[in-house]
């Protein structure tokens, strides 16, 4: 077990924590910086893999796409003020 | 432990599927679904891994080509997998807006109990 | 207490379900022990048939082209299905009219930002739109290609509205523009489908000159491809930001101080 072994298990395990966290977390707006991340740790993980094209695309959906549509979905739905 | 990404994907399945089952808002549950399909991405990709000195898939010389390499195909999977699942939940947010402009209300619980005439 | 009846519930059955899939997925491989064959096959030979040096994108783009044109489909379907969803009822379907009003809702958004901060963003906003344009452009060279870019690109739009205030980014998103552009990128898509069966004899085959591995025009379709997918995916993500940001001008316009 060298070291990149140990590093990506407690990446992984970092990712589960992270997830749970994730579902368990009721406030939305919280959720959105933990699921932000998530996505970040998981693009972490995807480059350690060998797969770099994959890691890309994880950055820029997940880590930019997506939590900007949820925030502006919370802004909508949430107030009358932004 | 050689199964260990395999038992942190069911581990992500499991948790976004108690998410979405418990949850008591809307937006809360299409981020649950965003876990799910998280942990498929890490079954695909730790599917086709291999350890060093297998290299990713990017050869720049042609010598490379002969050296050992990941797997590009589950990766390409991976790749479309992402982009179809921001697209779902950029229209189930959508959706959301909607329910909350006709309804008000985003708990799934009170949802399910429409007596709308 | 039906909540916690479900909770419960849901833990068992989650649990249930946990062992389930453990003891099905451990019959895989173990982890970093890929047998191939499939993938070893495509790593072989796919500098040498198609002159491309990312492999990935080969199988995206030329192998298993067939997929991403459905997943083409799939995203033009979902940007037309957000933009329904959340049209205003009785409003004109005149996209020109349509947008215009939607500036004019935008300019009593006030802008959230001082000089300083637009200034920088906006500078970043032109950095990003350069990187999504390389991603795109080198999608068949290094990591990256056409979806990459285009959320990239997408991103930087973001920046716009963030630091630039509503009216700004209404103004440099015209749907006239990003849909035909969006709808473009599809079709050409299949254009070059067509094309390849005609001289080709495949559906998206490789017809264009191969070229020489490790420059920018080499690799046929793959390239054109990963350009229009770039296209196609950044428009699209820059029409969903904005059916978002102009629905919520519409809930909470606000005077300007």
């Amino acid at each position: 077990m060298n070291s990149l072994t140990i590093f990506m298990n407690a990446l992984l395990v970092l990712v589960a924590v992270t997830g749970l966290l994730v579902a368990l977390a009721r406030n939305p707006r919280r959720q959105v910086f933990l699921g932000s991340l998530f996505g970040t740790e998981l693009a972490l993980l995807f480059f350690l893999w060998q797969a770099p094209d994959v890691a890309v695309a994880e950055l820029a959906v997940g880590g930019l796409v997506l939590p900007a549509l949820v925030l502006l979905t919370l802004a909508r739905v949430e107030g009358r003020s932004k | 432990m050689n199964h260990f990404p395999e038992v942190i994907a069911a581990w992500l399945f499991v948790v976004g599927l108690y998410g979405i089952v418990t949850s008591r808002h809307l937006v809360h549950l299409v981020m649950c679904l965003g876990i799910i399909q998280a942990g498929t991405y890490l079954l695909l990709i730790a599917g086709g891994y291999r350890f060093p000195p297998a290299a990713a898939p990017i050869f720049e010389t042609a010598e490379q080509t002969t050296l050992t390499s990941v797997d590009p195909i589950v990766q390409a999977l991976t790749l479309t997998d992402i982009v179809v699942g921001a697209a779902v939940t950029a229209l189930l947010l959508a959706i959301t807006i909607q329910i909350h402009k006709s309804t008000g209300n985003l708990d799934p619980q009170e949802l399910r109990l429409m007596h709308r005439p | 207490m039906m909540e916690r009846f479900r909770q419960i519930v849901a833990l068992v059955l989650g649990m249930g379900l946990f062992t389930l899939l453990i003891w099905g997925w451990s019959a895989l491989p173990n982890f970093g022990n890929y047998p191939g064959p499939n993938g070893d096959i495509v790593n072989r030979s796919a500098r040498a048939e198609r002159q491309v040096q990312n492999a990935v994108a080969a199988v995206v783009f030329d192998y298993r082209g067939f997929d991403t044109m459905g997943e083409e489909f799939i995203f033009l379907a979902t940007v037309m299905g957000v933009s329904l969803l959340l049209r205003k009822p009785g409003r004109t379907t005149d996209e020109q009219a349509e947008g215009e009003q939607v500036i004019r809702k935008a300019a009593n958004q006030p802008v959230d930002s001082n000089d300083a901060a637009r200034t920088s963003g906006l500078v970043f906003v032109g950095l990003l739109v350069v990187l999504g344009a390389y991603v795109a452009l080198h999608g068949h060279l290094s990591p990256g290609g056409g979806f990459q870019g285009g959320a990239i690109v997408a991103g930087g739009w973001l920046l716009i509205y963030l630091v630039g205030g509503s009216e700004m980014f209404h103004r440099l998103s015209s749907v006239v523009i990003l849909d035909r552009v969006e709808a473009l990128g599809v079709a050409a898509f299949i254009l070059c489908g067509l094309v390849g069966w005609l001289l080709d004899g495949r559906f998206l085959g490789n017809w264009m000159p191969l070229g020489q591995a490790g420059r920018l025009g080499s690799a046929g379709t793959i390239f054109a491809l990963n350009v229009l997918v770039g296209i196609t995916v950044g428009a699209g993500f820059i029409l969903l930001l904005r059916e978002f940001i102009k629905h919520l001008d519409e809930v909470a316009p606000r005077r300007r101080p």
